[in-house]
């Protein structure tokens, strides 16, 4: 684009017979940057642009239970009504809470299980394999493990908790979301591991030394030093973590589908249960574009604020 | 493990749907006042139904004719199914019938609802009771009422009950199937060493209390009962008392437009079941699983109440492993009024599924065969077959006298229970049980208000907040068909 610019720049500096020449090739650099672009589009406009755009016109009908019956227009007043029910803001509460419970602690946890198997000790790879190892399991393992150790009858923690008989942690209403926000702490720590563990590698070894000969004391140096420069990754992880959190669907519908009492219907499983239970799409689209919403505003955010906190080391 | 959550769920989503019963003959005039107030009819009519092609299945040009059967209850059930379809298949010539499993009701009704759109439809679907709304809605299907015109068939021998469930305004949509009630269960070892008589099991709610303080005062068990958190007893103890679920007299005489059970019968039921909870003589068990029946089996609480589809994996189970300290006793549901008819206007509902005839994208030829193979399930020979191999009820009344399902109910008399309260279950919108396309929104709206007990919600509060996410689930709905 700006290369196009330019040209047309150079071409009306130029005399007249050069401009028609000069506008040639202005349209043929534009032509040619769209063709590269093309596939992308593509892509992009089958697979994105298009289900987002249908989508929201979607969200204008209210859709029959069946496919074979007719859909009525109803325009926006189903965002309307939607976005403002009881369970809709339930739903984003509830969403919240789950985010709050997994993305702080898992950051946490990532980075003390990194900084201790930081150390240069025989038999430290042991600990590193076993602490990114649950970056192998799928959502469904970990989710069967942890229904497994929750059962109420014959699980492990259901004893330690003393909640044993009963109708379970799963169906408590108040240790519910809890329970599946440890399931997806517990499964996401690997991952979270190994990005903190490849960021403290690259942590400069002559700052800290150079903070040691300063007086600085080993949490002053973690503080003022390790996590500045571990800022970016820290960053990164929130991010995604923020999102996979938003977007958590399996363990959700392997432990709880939503209950007890929607106490752990986030927003992902109520547009699964609008969608697939109900087979009421209208309302389906409408939520999705809301969760869209969220994240994008949310991610505009964090980039907004990261971008004048995050300390990114020069390349050199 | 995965597979065993599944089964589980879905043994559940069986026992949580309500049905069934009685007759709403009379509702015709009341219905068109009442219907003109629905949404989506303003004109209500004296049903008519369509014609029924009685007999194209014999004349169709290429035989046999071969029709699909859809079936939700899984590989268990299936093979007495298959054996039944074999056994017609062979009793004659016109028609050939082809059994599809499609593993649980819930991939059942997902499989059939993405097929209305343009795939392979099926000519006989096996839905869950409470899909009936949902079918109608459809509108799939043709009402089995159109073949009983054309055929003059009568009803007269069937279970009562199980017909009515499947009738609004007047129609009956499908014949009943695969039926199964509500009933208690309990290990009469343990009330026998708590000083009760394990031959006479409560019948209310007021002994089934007495029974569980004396469980609990006795030392006998931690717990007296396991209360399930499943919204169909709660519906089963409101039919008991006469009440209805939705208005509408149960949906049955025009469209539900709001629930009806946040009344003081209603209440009366929320505080019995917390008293239980809060007085701790009752423990509450997930409403997907069988915990209540471990609960048994591992001595923490000897009484539960059950689906009498799970009568024979108990039998089967305590077979296996027999133990001194257990012995299966089952007993009819108890509930707010006497479960043997002894309340004039209260009775059960029954749950299971019922079989329609798909009308979308058929021919003649095959609607007939379809209603061809139906009839030929419903046959007391088949049925009394049927009721001995999986425990669900015989629906012909003749079956009983079928030497198949005597021999099987004199060695276990258990699977009896359940079908003598459902014969005793008087005809009316009550008893029926409730029809609506939200029935799964409503079932979750009362599982939520028995949760919200636990969590400290007063009786009044949680049904009142039942009502309230009923309601909207049922306009929601309603704004959509």
């Amino acid at each position: 684009m700006r290369a196009g610019a330019n040209g047309s720049l150079d071409g009306t500096q130029r005399i007249g017979r050069f401009r028609n020449a000069s506008w040639l090739k202005v349209m043929r650099e534009a032509g040619l940057a769209y063709l590269w672009i093309l596939p992308a589009l593509a892509v992009f406009g089958v697979f994105v642009f298009f289900p987002l755009a249908k989508a929201v016109w979607l969200g204008f009908f209210k859709t029959p239970p069946f496919p074979n019956l007719p859909s009525h227009f109803v325009g926006v007043s189903q965002y309307a009504s939607t976005l403002s029910s009881a369970l809709f803001l339930h739903s984003l509460w509830r969403t919240i809470l789950f985010v709050i419970f997994t993305v702080p602690t898992g950051i946490v946890l990532g980075l003390l299980l990194a900084t201790l198997a930081h150390q240069r000790l025989a038999g430290i790879r042991i600990f590193r394999t076993i602490f990114s190892s649950t970056v192998a399991t799928s959502t469904a393992v970990a989710s069967v493990i942890f229904f497994t150790l929750l059962d109420p009858q014959v699980g492990l923690f259901s004893y330690w908790l003393g909640q044993r008989g009963g109708a379970g942690i799963l169906a408590n209403p108040t240790l519910a979301l809890p329970a599946v926000s440890v399931v997806t702490v517990w499964q996401n720590i690997g991952f979270t591991f190994i990005l903190m563990s490849a960021a403290l590698q690259s942590v400069p070894d002559d700052l800290l030394e150079a903070a040691r000969m300063d007086g600085a004391s080993r949490w002053y140096r973690f503080r003022a030093v390790t996590v500045p420069l571990l800022s970016p990754t820290i960053f990164f992880a929130s991010i995604v973590g923020i999102i996979g959190s938003f977007q958590a669907f399996g363990q959700i519908d392997l432990l709880t589908q939503g209950g007890p009492n929607n106490h752990t219907l986030v927003l992902i499983y109520y547009i699964y249960q609008a969608a697939y239970t109900d087979n009421n799409y209208g309302l389906a689209a409408v939520l999705s574009i809301a969760l869209f919403a969220i994240l994008f505003v949310l991610t505009l955010a964090q980039f907004w604020f990261f971008e004048r906190r995050v300390f990114y080391v020069a390349a050199n | 493990m995965v597979e065993d959550i599944s089964s589980e769920r879905w043994v559940s989503r069986e026992v949580s749907r309500r049905d069934l019963l009685a007759g709403m003959l009379s509702i015709g005039v009341s219905g068109a006042v009442l219907a003109a107030c629905s949404s989506s009819s303003p004109t209500k009519h004296i049903p008519t139904v369509p014609s029924f092609p009685l007999g194209a299945a014999s004349r169709a040009k290429s035989k046999p004719v071969e029709i699909t059967i859809w079936q939700g209850m899984g590989a268990t059930n299936g093979k007495p199914l298959g054996y039944l379809t074999d056994q017609f298949n062979a009793s004659q010539n016109d028609v050939y019938a082809t059994v599809v499993d499609q593993n649980n009701y819930t991939s059942l009704l997902t499989a059939y609802t993405a097929a209305l759109s343009g795939g392979a439809l099926p000519d006989v679907v096996q839905m869950e009771t409470s899909d009936l709304q949902l079918m109608i809605d459809s509108d799939s299907a043709i009402p089995v009422q159109s073949a009983i015109n054309a055929e003059r068939y009568s009803l007269s021998d069937y279970v009562p009950s199980t017909v009515n469930y499947f009738r609004v305004d007047d129609v009956v949509w499908a014949l009943p199937f695969s039926i199964s009630g509500e009933v208690l269960f309990y290990n009469k070892v343990a009330v026998e060493k708590a000083g009760l008589d394990p031959n006479s099991p409560p019948l209310t709610l007021d002994e089934l209390r007495t029974w569980a303080e004396k469980i609990v005062s006795t030392k006998t068990e931690k717990y007296g009962m396991s209360l399930k958190l499943t919204p169909s007893t709660f519906e089963e103890w409101m039919a008991m008392g006469g009440q209805t679920i939705v208005n509408h007299e149960n949906g049955r005489s025009g469209r539900a437009t709001a629930v009806t059970f946040d009344d003081s019968f209603g209440r009366s039921l929320f505080t019995w079941w917390d008293d239980m909870v809060k007085d701790k003589i009752a423990q509450t068990t997930s409403a997907t699983t069988y915990d209540d029946l471990y609960a048994i089996l591992s001595q923490i609480a000897p009484m539960t109440i059950e689906t009498s589809a799970a009568i024979g994996d108990a039998i089967y189970f305590l077979q296996s492993k027999p133990n001194p300290a257990l012995a299966l006793g089952v007993g009819p549901l108890p509930g707010p009024s006497s479960p043997n008819g002894a309340s004039s206007n209260g009775g059960v509902f029954v749950g299971g599924s019922g079989l329609y005839i798909v009308k979308l994208r058929s021919t003649p030829e095959r609607q007939d065969a379809a209603w061809q193979y139906i009839k030929f399930l419903m046959e007391p020979a088949q049925q009394a077959y049927w009721a001995a191999q999986t425990g669900y009820i015989a629906v012909r009344k003749s079956a009983l006298t079928q030497p198949t399902l005597v021999n099987a109910w004199n060695s276990y008399p258990e699977y009896r229970v359940a079908y003598d309260q459902i014969l005793a279950s008087p005809a009316n919108p009550a008893t029926a049980g409730y029809v609506s396309g939200a029935s799964t929104g409503v079932d979750n709206a009362i599982e939520a208000g028995l949760t919200a007990l636990s969590s400290g919600a007063s009786p009044a509060a949680a049904l009142a907040q039942a009502a309230r996410s009923a309601n909207s689930a049922i306009a929601q709905y309603n704004s959509r068909v």
